[in-house]
């Protein structure tokens, strides 16, 4: 990575931890005091950036199926700047989680009375199996140039021996072995992902309560959701850091493929919401798209996040540009999509006049993010993003092994 | 890193190339891990379940139901004064049940034999208000010290003083504000002197009665005359009636102190209460309809009036009355109307231009107009029942008390008595012995001292044939035909039901349906259901009857349509309040309260507000209309204590203390004292006795803070529809946080009593001080007198002592310490209270303190279908008197029996037409079961069920002015056309509120409801000693429009009211609604 | 026809039926709740009689009792319904937390273990009826002044009303800022404290219409029991197949 953009990542970064600090003091202090959600709507921006990073971490997922499933061995280049990816992405999305809870230090609580019929519990155990999975991946994929840079005489060599766990010569037989490793990792982060992602559709989709949520399309819905964000950000990513233009349009064919696939996804749940003819569903569907957000959904998800972007793909998925123009689009506007998914079955009224009989802000299913909750977001994706310039800058991230596909 | 040992299958994968299928069978397995991890999920659920699921988490730190963590007494979050029992952990209020002793909680209650051990485990119900008390007592803005003005009235500056200096400065005057001097009580409490006053009081009296020449008065009294505030007319009193004592909410006990204290020992007149904003005409038709024949004068009513037997009717119509949100009051009504309706006992029917609550239960909704809808109906029925003779004859031809005794009925009525026809027509009085050549009976006086009365017997008509009768005599006993229309010895006659029929039929049934503006086959049906239950039915009235210009006759329509059945007295008919007595009057109670008073002066002389007099017959007299209207049928008309003082009429007022009340915020066009409050020169000294600032201390010299409801005694009497005889008591609960002070060299919490003892010590006052009961019993702090009366509650009232109470058992009189071990010697001091009743009856007092009163079984309370604790006098439909008295504005007698009466009038009778001036919608206004007036502003848990109130309209209205929900509206009306409460100081609040748009209220009818948009009370800043302290916007949320109610055209300075039953009047004002 | 008159209050009965299940064999309790909808005046003496034996912040609301107006005048009635917690059979809101902080015990009712509650609000989403409020660590006196001497002030306020340690499952909860139930979800309990203690729950003794119910089912003998068999009884959305403990008649 250039210094030059580096430097200016970095500030921005640096600039959006210190704002966000102000945020962060105040959750710290006041807990959940200055937030605008309540126990109407007892999920708000927080949740909506976890699911956001959840979706992120599925670059590397969908370079995997890539791999393995479509046999596409040119993208083994960018194994390692996915895997980073997707622990960065992790990282955002577990500190997001854990500001979210009203009781952050009982985490503990999840070892010692877990609910095996939670599929909360579910969701801690697959992101942690994600995150060992990937983190072994990503150590393995660098060990080689980790142990390299330990013995050469370069700044922070300290830094680089306790990664290379003090191991100072790399053999034939470490690649080896550290390629079957990386290979089996990848294999097992298939069916983990598609649960780690399907276990965070059944986390909504079981919810019989929830008129959209509810629904056996939720998970799939997810598991597409999180390729589409995911795939478009890792598509970003390469064509940005790794200027592969071959790479880049393969990947941008399918993102264009899932996107378009997602799209029809979403009309057949709005087709098939609205012909069910249940108040409940309707009076979601029509939050997202008549209610007081409705913007996000028309402007920021359809034309800035699809329309755009499928123009971009249709006039130009052979241009690298247009790729990646569409992609950074895609991930951008991506928040909207999962706040479109929170928000408005949230804020269907489970009892009609339920929010008339005892008043308090909480106690409402209108939900506005206060500027806690933004200046805490700020911080937390600020961090992430200082983590992986850094990483990318001072880790054997872009330059290193091109992963366990050497004979694939 | 990677183990290979765990995963064989997975490791023999991964070393051949994957191919898709192969990738398929791996998700497939691990998929179904999770299939076979979600059968296990029970399992591991059950070892769960084993763990923490015993009751074994339920600790043991709750400690409420102890009985030393309570003390027993009463709310006064609203005036129902339910019985409550509070528990108390560390000195502070935890939290606030039903006292389960009292019949206000629990229907019936528990026996009062129950051990208090064991009532401590049973709550009663409370209403949410109840629930929210603490509060109330915990409310930030509450006062602790007196407040005297540091800027002008109203303009919220303030500095605190001493107590012993406000005492000092009210007392002496002086110039207090640095604005001239102002007299204090000392120099406008002159007469002291019992001789003189009794003298100057007999000798005025004769002047006014024209038997005695002003110039002989003056030449009589020419020494004394300093003492008149005006010799010219001495019957306005002495210049102590200049010092005005006006209450709001005043019960017992504290009642009974502050008008002794102003009456008694500083000899004003001038002590009225707040009873016509209330329900003021239902008071005084049950006056009037109550006054006996006593020795040859109508007289003796009680000002009081009856409710139904809600527990035990089969038919109820509540008319104008809100047993569901208000009235007197939920949890004491509530219950049995539920479970009347349930059991199937219970039918009602609500007549309301409203869907209100109770509304929502009742078999029939009448939406009347709020313009004489009541009497509308009221009078369709009379006719209905009357020509469709479904009345209680039987009942009703009873004509004395021997007659009604006969029957086995506890009342009798004039229904059969003649009376003599005018000239004109019209009915007159009665036809009396005299009348037909029957001679004049001398009777000896009750007290034979005083000598003989003339008794001229009234007439009946029993089988054409006049039947002479005494209405009293047990012996002899008289029956009449009930309708009689005939001439006797030449004379015309009419017998009173006779007359009543006729009035009632002086428009046909679908005239009187138009009035009332609905279906006159409703008026049928319930007209038919309420002759369908014998003595079982009742109609309950409320405020929506009593205020309107009308009220008074709207309230006798109603009770003449109860009579019609008899129902007065009969277990599910019409009932009265009995409470033990506290005063010891009667012969072998322990404590004789009035002895105090044997020594004083009594008051004398025309009442500021006019009341109780007839205005032609004092020397004020002078012509008609008068300046302001005279009451000689009522009295605590609140809506003229202030406007009286702003026209100084009859004489000017020098001082005001004004205890527990918020005119400003409660009058209807309150906003017309403000003026008046904030001349400093029609009122020189304005004292409150207040809990906060509130929307008229504000405007006060000097604000003395009080303890509230849970840190003081009061006795709070009962209700007419608690049918048993009882006695409830509020006592304190918690330590006072008002700060301490001295009187009498004791130190006692800052209220109103210590207020009273100040003044008392410093102008050496009779009735206070050392040795007032006797050697060594003093009255120098408020238990002297509270403690005596409890005693004698706790004595009972029997002669011989054997309706004493159980002495309370040593656990009892142990668990009664025990709970009061956190209160302070300023208010408790175990030692000192014993000594004042005496240690014989301290066992006895503390049952009755322990358990909150003294309650009567509910199954006492019935016998043989009637009330034990019946009114079993005569029931006067037939007011004779008020044909003797002429109205001080028209110079016309008053109407004297029920009869449609028009609204809205002012003061001269004259009707009022706002509505042809565009003002479209008449305004309406109730009670929401969340909200009091004033106090429960500060009660955040009620704000959060109801944060602000609405301008509620019917949808019809809401297309027809193309208002919508949420659109925000200024109430605006004929006297009020810029919508606003004009504070002073530049400070407006306009009148707007938000619309609600119901199907629930009759269409060309807005409703509010009370309780909101307050302005003083915390809702807005105020300046103490130079600190801002901010207004809470919860506090002043919503909208108040009683500022949009009608002021009087003539008066100018008040509300319309009800000349004659003296009703501040809240549902006869037309308003406009302009969209802001 | 004279009129008998009721001999006790339905309080009492149901004290005793209470009394009598909690001398027996606890383990066959199954607590329950019938509110009479016929009876239920609308009066949310429930709600605050809730808020002030639990202590409830701003925000955290047990039973409120939702309001509904229904037909076209002249022909309008106003409706009530109060909604506990419905102490649900088949609770979906203990099936999701990830903890076991909520569960529901012998006697049926869905506690929460505040000590162990994490705070994710999973249950507040999962629950069908809303029954369930978070603890954001609100004060209702928070925004009152606190003029030191010259009025009672805020100070003085919030501790006596609010800092003031609830009871809640018979342990005291002081409000700290941090410390539960502050960021733990909170939900009516059926007042075990005091049933505990042989007391009716809280909204059951103050309500003035005798419209809630409370016993174990499992008695025969038990007001609520009998209730049981009326034609008028239904559940809320008994489609979703949560089986509450609180029963309504109609
Ligand atoms: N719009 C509308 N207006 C109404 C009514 C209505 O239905 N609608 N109802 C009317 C009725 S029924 C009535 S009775 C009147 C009542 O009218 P008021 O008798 O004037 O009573 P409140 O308005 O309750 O005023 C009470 C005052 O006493 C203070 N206070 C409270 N507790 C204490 C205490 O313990 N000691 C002392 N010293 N002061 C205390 C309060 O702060 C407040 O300032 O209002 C009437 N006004
Ligand atoms: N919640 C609450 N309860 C209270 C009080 C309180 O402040 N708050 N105050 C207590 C006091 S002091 C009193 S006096 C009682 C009063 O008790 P109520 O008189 O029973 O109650 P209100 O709500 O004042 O008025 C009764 C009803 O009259 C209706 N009404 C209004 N205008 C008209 C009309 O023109 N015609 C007819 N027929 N009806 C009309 C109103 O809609 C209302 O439903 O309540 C007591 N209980
Ligand atoms: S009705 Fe409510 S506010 Fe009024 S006294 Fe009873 S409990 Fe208190
Ligand atoms: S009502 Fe809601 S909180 Fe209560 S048990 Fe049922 S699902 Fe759980
Ligand atoms: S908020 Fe608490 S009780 Fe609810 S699911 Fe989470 S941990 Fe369980
Ligand atoms: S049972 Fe107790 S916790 Fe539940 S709603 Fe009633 S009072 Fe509240
Ligand atoms: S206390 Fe009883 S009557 Fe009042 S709202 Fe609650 S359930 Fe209904
Ligand atoms: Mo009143």
């Amino acid at each position: 990575m250039k210094s030059k953009y580096f430097n200016i990542m970095a500030i921005i970064a640096v600039l959006g931890l210190i704002i966000g600090c102000f945020g962060m003091t105040d959750r710290l202090i006041y807990g959940h005091l200055h937030t605008g959600y309540g126990s109407y709507m007892p999920w708000g921006l927080w949740v909506v950036f976890y699911l956001f990073f959840v979706g992120l971490t599925a670059g590397a997922f969908l370079i995997t199926i890539m791999t393995y499933v479509f046999g596409v061995t040119r993208l083994k280049n960018v194994g390692t700047l996915s895997a980073f990816t997707v622990l960065v992405a992790l990282m955002c999305e577990l500190i997001f989680v854990s500001l979210d809870l009203g009781h952050f230090e009982r985490i503990y609580r999840f070892i010692v009375t877990p609910n095996f019929s939670s599929l909360m519990t579910w969701f801690v155990i697959f992101t942690n199996l994600m995150l060992i999975i990937y983190l072994l991946e990503c150590f393995f994929l660098i060990r080689e140039k980790l142990v390299l840079w330990s013995t050469e005489n370069r700044s922070g060599k300290a830094f680089y021996q306790l990664l290379a766990l003090g191991k100072t010569e790399y053999t034939a037989d470490d690649r080896d072995s550290d390629h079957r490793i990386v290979r089996l990792l990848s294999i097992i982060s298939l069916p983990a992902g598609l649960l780690f992602y399907g276990t965070n559709g059944a986390f909504f989709a079981i919810l019989q309560n929830r008129p959209i949520w509810n629904s056996a399309m939720t998970p799939l819905l997810f598991i597409l959701a999180a390729l589409l964000s995911g795939g478009a950000l890792i598509t970003f990513l390469i064509s940005v850091f790794h200027s592969d233009d071959e790479i880049a349009r393969v990947l941008g064919r399918a993102v264009f493929f899932i996107l378009v696939v997602f799209l029809l996804l979403e009309f057949i749940q709005f087709f098939v919401g609205y012909k069910t003819g249940l108040t409940s569903i309707m009076t979601s569907l029509d939050m997202i798209v008549n209610g007081p957000y409705s913007w996000t959904f028309w402007v920021v998800h359809l034309l800035v996040g699809s329309l755009i972007p499928l123009f971009l793909f249709a006039t130009g998925i052979n241009s690298p540009k247009a790729i990646t123009w569409a992609c950074l689009l895609i991930v951008v506007t991506f928040v909207s999509v999962r706040f479109n998914f929170l928000i408005p079955d949230l804020a269907v009224y489970k009892l009609e006049g339920l929010e008339q009989t005892f008043s308090h802000p909480r106690l409402r299913t209108h939900y506005t993010p206060s500027v806690n909750e933004w200046l805490v977001s700020v911080w937390i994706i600020s961090l992430g993003i200082l983590v992986f310039i850094s990483g990318i800058r001072w880790l054997p991230i872009l330059s290193s092994e091109k992963g366990g596909l050497n004979n694939g | 890193m990677v183990d290979d040992t765990p995963g064989d299958t997975l490791k023999t994968v991964c070393e051949k190339d994957v191919t898709r299928r192969e990738f398929i069978k791996c998700s497939a397995l691990l998929g179904g891990s999770v299939v076979a991890a979600s059968y296990l999920i029970p399992l591991m659920d059950c070892g769960e379940r084993g763990m923490v699921f015993a009751d074994d988490m339920i600790g043991n730190a709750y400690t409420h139901h102890l009985p030393e963590n309570q003390i027993f007494s009463a709310c006064q979050q609203c005036n129902t004064q339910c019985g409550i029992k509070v528990k108390i952990k560390d000195g502070v209020v935890k939290k606030i049940d039903g006292n389960p002793y009292s019949p206000w909680c629990m229907t019936p209650q528990i026996p009062y034999t129950t051990p208090i051990t064991e009532a401590a485990t049973i709550d009663g119900s409370l209403c949410p208000k109840g629930q929210a008390g603490i509060q109330a007592l915990y409310d930030p803005y509450r006062l602790v010290k007196v407040l005297k003005r540091a800027g002008k009235r109203g303009e919220n500056k303030w500095q605190i003083v001493s107590f012993e200096q406000a005492i000092s400065e009210v007392t002496a005057g002086g110039n207090l504000f640095g604005e001239g001097p102002v007299e204090g009580f000392k120099d406008i409490c002159t007469l002291k002197d019992s001789g003189i006053a009794k003298s100057l009081s007999d000798d005025a009296a004769a002047v006014a009665a024209k038997k005695m020449t002003l110039d002989e008065f003056k030449i009589k009294h020419a020494v004394n005359l300093n003492y008149l505030i005006d010799p010219d007319h001495p019957d306005m009193g002495p210049k102590n009636n200049q010092l005005c004592f006006a209450w709001g909410r005043l019960k017992d006990g504290r009642g009974d102190i502050l008008k002794d204290f102003f009456g008694k020992s500083l000899g004003t007149t001038n002590t009225h209460g707040h009873t016509t904003v209330c329900q003021g005409s239902l008071y005084f038709t049950g006056k009037a309809m109550s006054d006996q024949f006593i020795e040859g004068k109508w007289d003796g009513g009680d000002k009081f009036y009856w409710q139904g037997d809600t527990g035990n009717a089969e038919f109820a119509i509540f008319v104008g009355s809100n047993p569901y949100e208000a009235n007197y009051g939920p949890p004491l009504r509530i219950q049995k109307i539920t479970e009347g309706l349930v059991d199937g006992r219970m039918k009602i029917a609500v007549v309301d231009p409203r869907c209100s609550k109770t509304a929502s239960r009742a078999w029939k909704w009448l939406p009347v107009d709020p313009i004489n809808g009541v009497t509308g109906v009221a009078m369709g029925m009379i006719q209905w029942i009357l020509e469709n003779n479904r009345f209680d004859a039987r009942y009703l031809k009873n004509a004395n008390k021997g007659a009604a005794k006969a029957d086995g009925e506890p009342t009798w009525s004039q229904a059969a008595w003649l009376v003599k026809i005018g000239e004109d027509g019209k009915p007159g009085k009665y036809l009396r012995g005299s009348d037909i050549g029957v001679e004049i009976e001398k009777r000896p006086k009750a007290k034979a001292e005083d000598g003989e009365w003339d008794f001229d017997a009234f007439v009946t008509l029993a089988n054409g044939q006049p039947v002479l009768f005494d209405p009293n005599s047990e012996t002899v006993p008289a029956e009449g035909d009930l309708f009689v229309a005939t001439e006797i010895n030449g004379i015309r006659v009419k017998s009173v039901l006779q007359v009543i029929r006729e009035t009632a039929n002086a428009k046909p049934l679908n005239e009187w349906a138009a009035i009332a503006g609905i279906n006159p086959g409703d008026i049928v049906d319930i007209a038919k259901e309420f002759t369908s239950h014998g003595k079982k039915a009742v109609a309950d009235v409320h405020r929506g009857v009593s205020q309107q210009t009308s009220g008074f006759y709207n309230v006798l329509a109603w009770y003449t349509v109860n009579a019609l059945i008899g129902n007065t007295g009969w277990q599910g008919g019409l009932s009265k309040l009995t409470t033990y007595d506290r005063m010891g009057s009667r012969p072998g109670k322990p404590f004789d309260l009035g002895k105090i008073w044997k020594k004083v002066i009594k008051a004398w002389g025309i009442s500021s507000i006019r009341h109780g007099v007839a205005y032609d017959k004092t020397t004020l007299f002078d012509g008609y209309p008068a300046k302001r209207t005279w009451y000689p049928f009522c009295s605590d008309i609140y809506q003229e204590i202030i406007p009286s003082i702003g026209d100084q009429y009859p004489y000017p007022i020098k001082a005001l203390f004004l205890y527990m009340g918020s005119p400003v915020y409660s009058l209807p066009a309150g906003h017309k004292l403000i003026e008046i409050l904030s001349d400093t020169k029609k009122l020189p000294l304005f004292i409150a006795s207040d809990i906060v600032i509130g929307e008229t201390s504000m405007y006060a010299d000097y604000i003395f803070p009080d303890t509230t409801y849970l840190e003081r005694w009061e006795f709070v009497g009962s209700h007419p529809s608690v049918t048993p005889k009882v006695f409830p008591i509020r006592q304190p609960v918690v330590a006072p946080l008002t700060e301490t002070v001295r009187v009498y060299g004791a130190e006692v919490p800052l209220n109103v009593e210590a207020f009273v003892l100040g003044v008392a010590e410093k102008l050496n006052l009779p009735g206070f001080g050392k040795d007032v009961f006797g050697p060594g019993q003093h009255v120098t702090r408020e238990e002297d007198i509270y403690l005596r009366m409890v005693a004698n509650v706790a004595f009972g009232d029997k002669e011989d002592g054997s309706d004493k109470v159980k002495a309370a058992s040593d656990e009892e009189l142990q668990i009664f310490e025990k709970s009061r071990k956190h209160l302070p010697k300023t208010v408790y001091d175990v030692d000192r209270w014993k000594k004042i009743v005496g240690p014989e009856l301290w066992p006895h007092v503390v049952t009755v303190l322990v358990r909150g009163g003294r309650f009567q079984g509910y199954q006492d309370a019935y016998k043989n279908d009637q009330l034990v604790n019946q009114y079993n006098k005569m029931i006067g439909i037939y007011l004779e008197k008020f044909v003797t008295y002429k109205h001080s504005m028209t110079g016309k007698p008053y109407l004297q029996h029920a009869d449609y009466v028009a609204c809205a009038t002012d003061c001269t009778g004259k009707l009022i037409d706002d509505k042809s001036q565009g003002y479209d919608m008449s305004l309406i206004t109730y009670k929401t079961i969340t909200q009091t007036k004033s106090r429960t502003s500060g009660d955040y848990w009620l704000s959060a069920v109801y944060p602000e109130n609405f301008v509620e309209i019917s949808s019809h209205d809401a297309r027809r002015l193309e208002l919508h929900a949420g659109d925000r509206v200024k109430v605006v009306s004929a006297s009020n056309t810029d919508g606003v409460w004009d504070l002073g100081f530049g400070n407006q609040i306009p009148m707007i509120g938000k619309v609600k748009v119901i199907e629930g209220i009759r269409p060309g009818v807005v409703a509010f409801s009370l309780g909101h948009g307050h302005w003083g009370y915390g809702a807005r800043p105020v300046i103490i000693d130079g600190v801002t302290i901010p207004g809470d916007a919860r506090r002043g949320a919503g909208f108040h429009a009683n500022a949009a109610m009608r002021v009087d055209p003539v008066l100018k300075n008040t509300t319309l009211c009800d000349t004659v039953g003296g009703s501040a009047v809240f549902y006869n004002s037309q308003v406009k609604l302009m969209k802001v | 026809m004279a009129r008998i008159l009721p001999g006790e209050d339905l309080l009492i009965r149901m004290q005793r039926d209470l009394k009598r299940s909690l001398a027996a064999d606890r383990s066959s309790i199954k607590w329950s709740m019938i509110i009479d909808l016929a009876k239920c005046a609308g009066c949310h003496a429930c709600t605050i009689g809730c808020v002030a034996e639990n202590k409830l912040p701003p925000g955290v609301v047990y039973r409120p009792v939702i309001e509904e107006e229904v037909g076209i005048y002249p022909n309008v009635r106003r409706r009530f319904l109060p909604r506990p917690c419905m102490h649900c059979q088949n609770p979906p809101c203990t099936k999701v937390c990830p903890v076991h902080a909520t569960y529901q015990n012998e006697q049926g009712v869905v506690v929460i273990d505040y000590n162990r509650c994490i705070g994710c609000r999973y249950c507040l989403v999962a629950c069908p009826y809303s029954a369930r409020t978070s603890d954001f660590g609100e004060w209702y006196t928070s925004d009152t002044p606190n003029p030191e001497g010259k009025m009672v002030g805020r100070a003085k306020a919030s501790e006596s009303y609010e800092a003031i340690p609830a009871t809640e499952y018979g342990k005291q909860w002081p409000r700290r800022a941090h410390d539960s139930p502050v960021g733990n979800a909170r939900k009516c309990h059926f007042c075990l404290h005091r049933v505990a203690v042989g007391m009716l729950p809280a909204c059951v003794t103050t309500c003035v219409g005798r419209a809630t119910f409370f016993g174990n089912r499992n008695d025969t003998q038990s007001l609520i029991s009998e209730l049981l068999g009326s034609p008028r009884i239904h559940r809320l959305k008994e489609e979703l197949g949560t089986k509450p403990s609180v029963y309504y008649l109609r």
